[in-house]
């Protein structure tokens, strides 16, 4: 045989290239990221004092920055520490929230599965979930406090189906786009449509069903949040945003400390599912978790 | 090689297969009549679009026929796949991108459920049979395009078929890595005793391949010569300067000629 022009290393090397990048390259990569955060941070910061400045605008309606921190120090009509009473509020919410998104999850899942695997089925259904997902849910979220009671309950619910829809999509839309030829491939093994999902659909539609999921991450905090605004909820941030609200004349910086523990909120659950696909995807997340 | 009278590798008899779409129906194959024989290579060349990847389609149980019987050793297409007599090498790598190397070639064994220890053996072995040994552990989209097309080779060659059938496998390779390939596939086919169907739009990639080229014509798609090609094995590249390999390769670009005329 020919070995020495087929000789197998040879004409394997020269063909490779590497574009793996470094561990330690992706490390100051994250450090940058979280610096650029900062900075814009600081930047909105400034321009928020700024527009202040020029505007006039007295303290009642736009409190210093550094006034409305200060406030986080302060102690409740119940002689608490304002900060500690904002974390349990924000506990109170984000179990409603964590409880909304994986049930909203487990549903999307299933139901995208079953859209892209039955066409007749997904070509009905798709439009009734796109219209269901345009009724505004501060219209309904009273309806169903009525019907459901200001517990638990009203908020899971409310969570479930706002997580739902891009889970759904996302799932649908990810398992659709699975090339034939790696059908056919699966196909000439026999492999069963349970196998074939499994070991080809739901890994190739992954990293889409994890930008789904980031998208109802976010929306499972707004969801409990609004399911907290109707009278009669006792605890979560949307009870205290509420309150906060009615006594802005008083202490206008109750409010803006509460707006900034929602967007931590939110901000911890999409990081969150960032880190999950960061692991989840290996090389094909990128890295990005931020 | 080994060429034993009784059952035949891969039969086409009367095959036929009319595609019914919107601007009228296209029949796509009409009468195909084909033979090779157990161990036999033979290489099925024609126009894009004449239905040759049609042709291995049906073989590998992925489309019906309209008319007409196909047989691998034997069995129907449907019993073959069942048995996991053959194996598919298809035009792009169809690569698992989330998969090492490793685990791409595993995946056959894995679907058919075959213990750990025994797929990851194997596909070890089928990978130093490619030459692909020292890159186990990297990711599809790490390997250049040839070495892509050798891992869905070994994945092919991973359940041990006596069958393998591959749809153009080279056909998005620069030329260099095409011969390159070219000898390897003798190699790996040297050290095997399967029988291959390769569908190829090379003439000189078909001549240097097989023992039989077919060639077809398009609309309706048929085998309108089959051209026997007697040079000797092992291959090399030194018959690629042989006389006889030029005068074959004429042939061959004659009888397509002959045929994209007939129609």
């Amino acid at each position: 045989m020919s070995s020495a022009e087929s000789g197998p290393v040879l004409t394997v090397s020269d063909e490779f290239s590497d574009v793996v990048s470094p561990g330690g390259q992706r490390f100051w990569s994250a450090v940058q990221r979280v610096l650029i955060a900062l900075l814009l941070l600081l930047i909105a910061g400034a321009l928020w004092e700024l527009a202040k400045l020029i505007t006039g605008t007295g303290d009642r309606t736009m409190p210093h920055i550094w006034h409305t921190l200060r406030f986080l120090g302060s102690t409740t009509s119940q002689d608490e520490n304002y900060t500690w009473f904002l974390v349990q509020n924000v506990w109170s919410t984000a179990k409603a929230s964590l409880v909304g998104l994986l049930v909203g999850t487990a549903l999307g899942l299933t139901t995208g599965v079953l859209i892209a695997r039955n066409r007749l089925f997904g070509d009905g259904l798709m439009p009734l979930i796109v219209a269901a997902q345009a009724v505004p849910i501060v219209a309904i979220a009273p309806a169903l406090v009525l019907w459901l009671g200001t517990g638990g309950v009203t908020k899971m619910v409310i969570t479930t189906y706002l997580t739902f829809f891009p889970v759904t999509v996302a799932t649908a839309r990810g398992i659709q786009s699975v090339p034939q030829e790696s059908h056919d491939l699966l196909r000439t093994y026999g492999a069963s449509k349970w196998t074939s999902l499994r070991i080809l659909e739901i890994p190739f539609a992954a990293p889409l069903i994890f930008v789904g999921l980031e998208t109802a991450a976010a929306f499972s905090v707004v969801g409990a949040i609004v399911a907290e605004l109707p009278f009669g909820s006792n605890e979560g941030l949307g009870v205290v945003i509420l309150t906060s609200w009615q006594f802005y004349i008083v202490e206008p910086r109750a409010l803006y400390c509460v707006a900034m523990a929602s967007c931590a909120l939110g901000a911890i659950f999409v990081l969150s599912v960032r880190l999950a696909a960061y692991f989840a995807l290996g090389p094909r997340s990128q890295g990005e978790v931020l | 090689m080994a060429d034993e009278m009784g059952t035949l590798g891969l039969r086409a008899s009367g095959v036929g297969k009319r595609f019914l779409s919107k601007g009228g129906d296209v029949q796509a194959l009409e009468g195909v009549e084909l033979e090779v024989a157990q161990g036999g290579f033979t290489s099925v060349i024609g126009p894009s679009g004449c239905g040759k990847s049609t042709l291995l389609k049906a073989f590998s149980d992925l489309l019906e026929p309209s008319t007409g019987e196909l047989s691998v050793n034997g069995k129907s297409p449907a019993e073959a796949r069942a048995a996991r007599e053959f194996g598919v090498v298809f035009q792009s790598p169809n690569l698992l991108p989330w998969r090492t190397v490793l685990r791409n070639v595993t995946l056959p064994l894995q679907v058919m459920g075959v213990d750990r220890p025994t797929r990851i053996q194997t596909a070890h072995e089928m990978l130093e049979l490619v030459g692909l040994a020292s890159f186990i552990r990297h990711h599809p989209w790490q390997l250049s395009g040839g070495m892509q097309q050798r891992v869905a080779i070994a994945r092919a060659l991973s359940t041990n078929p006596s069958v393998l059938l591959m749809d153009e496998p080279f056909g998005a390779l620069d030329e260099i890595t095409r011969d390159r390939l070219n000898l390897e596939l003798m190699r790996i086919w040297g050290t095997l005793s399967a029988t291959i169907l390769f569908i190829t739009h090379s003439i000189t990639e078909a001549v240097f391949l097989s023992s039989q080229v077919a060639v077809m014509s398009s609309r309706p798609g048929r085998i309108t010569r089959l051209i026997e090609v007697d040079l000797p094995y092992p291959r090399n590249s030194q018959t690629r300067d042989m006389p006889e390999f030029y005068e074959l390769v004429i042939e061959v670009r004659r009888a397509l000629v002959e045929a994209s005329d007939a129609t």
